[in-house]
């Protein structure tokens, strides 16, 4: 999986591509932690993304709750199989979809 | 029947994923489908590798994949030899619940259940088996 940051100010945007697996959850983890002190908008685009697993939305939620407490969160460009994803564990609900 | 028998752990991961792969690839399976099927391979792998054995000693686990014709489906079963544990035994998990009061636990295996047309678990032989069915 790669991951491409573009930070304006606040404003993040995270772009994916490939999948986001047990393993390469990790890699994302360790990018939130480190880039997401001060941001107030976290944007992750996933037009590039193929994949996501559980692992994938441990991390998501887990930005999403920090998100909450410092700005917003967004989602776009998820394909098919990751909306159902989405959808199949009522995260589609939780999350804001651009 | 294609059999793969590695160490239980999330690093070989890939190498699952590569085995499994490789023969959908040889059958009529769809994007779709494969993405799905890729997930329940790993959440089931991974289940595998973090709670069948010790950590300190992690044991193996026995991947067995068939093609069946009408209709065209494949069968997917992990073996191990851990302690018995039925992972269908716990409740699907609340999807409905808000972010605050939202965990992760359990999510996998309801994914599993939901991808894949039908999940069978036994233990058999000193082994663990859950076995995975996708109509393609």
């Amino acid at each position: 999986m790669q991951i491409k940051k573009t930070q304006n100010q606040k404003e993040l945007i995270l772009a994916l591509t490939g999948s986001l697996d047990n393993n390469t959850s990790k890699q994302l983890e360790a990018e939130l932690s480190k880039s997401v002190e001060g941001i107030t908008s976290l944007k992750f685009d996933f037009s590039a993304l193929e994949y996501i697993s559980s692992a994938g939305l441990r991390v998501l939620l887990s930005a999403q709750k920090k998100m909450q407490t410092q700005g917003k969160m967004s989602i776009r460009g998820a394909n098919q199989s990751v909306m159902d994803v989405f959808v199949i564990t009522g995260f589609a609900n939780i999350f804001t979809f651009e | 029947m294609f059999k793969l028998k590695l160490i239980a752990k999330e690093e070989n991961l890939d190498t699952v994923n590569e085995f499994v792969n490789r023969q959908l690839a040889q059958s009529s399976c769809s994007t779709d489908t494969r993405v799905k099927i890729d997930i329940a391979v790993e959440e089931l792998f991974i289940n595998i590798a973090s709670y069948a054995y010790a950590p300190q000693e992690p044991g193996e686990v026995l991947i067995k994949m068939s093609f069946t014709d009408t209709p065209p489906a494949v069968t997917i079963s992990f073996s191990d030899r851990g302690a018995p544990y039925n992972p269908l035994s716990h409740p699907d998990p609340d999807v409905t619940l808000p972010l605050e009061k939202r965990q992760i636990g359990g999510m996998g295996l309801y994914l599993v259940k939901s991808l894949m047309d039908d999940v069978q678990y036994r233990y058999y032989d000193e082994q663990n088996e859950i076995t995975i069915k996708k109509i393609l």
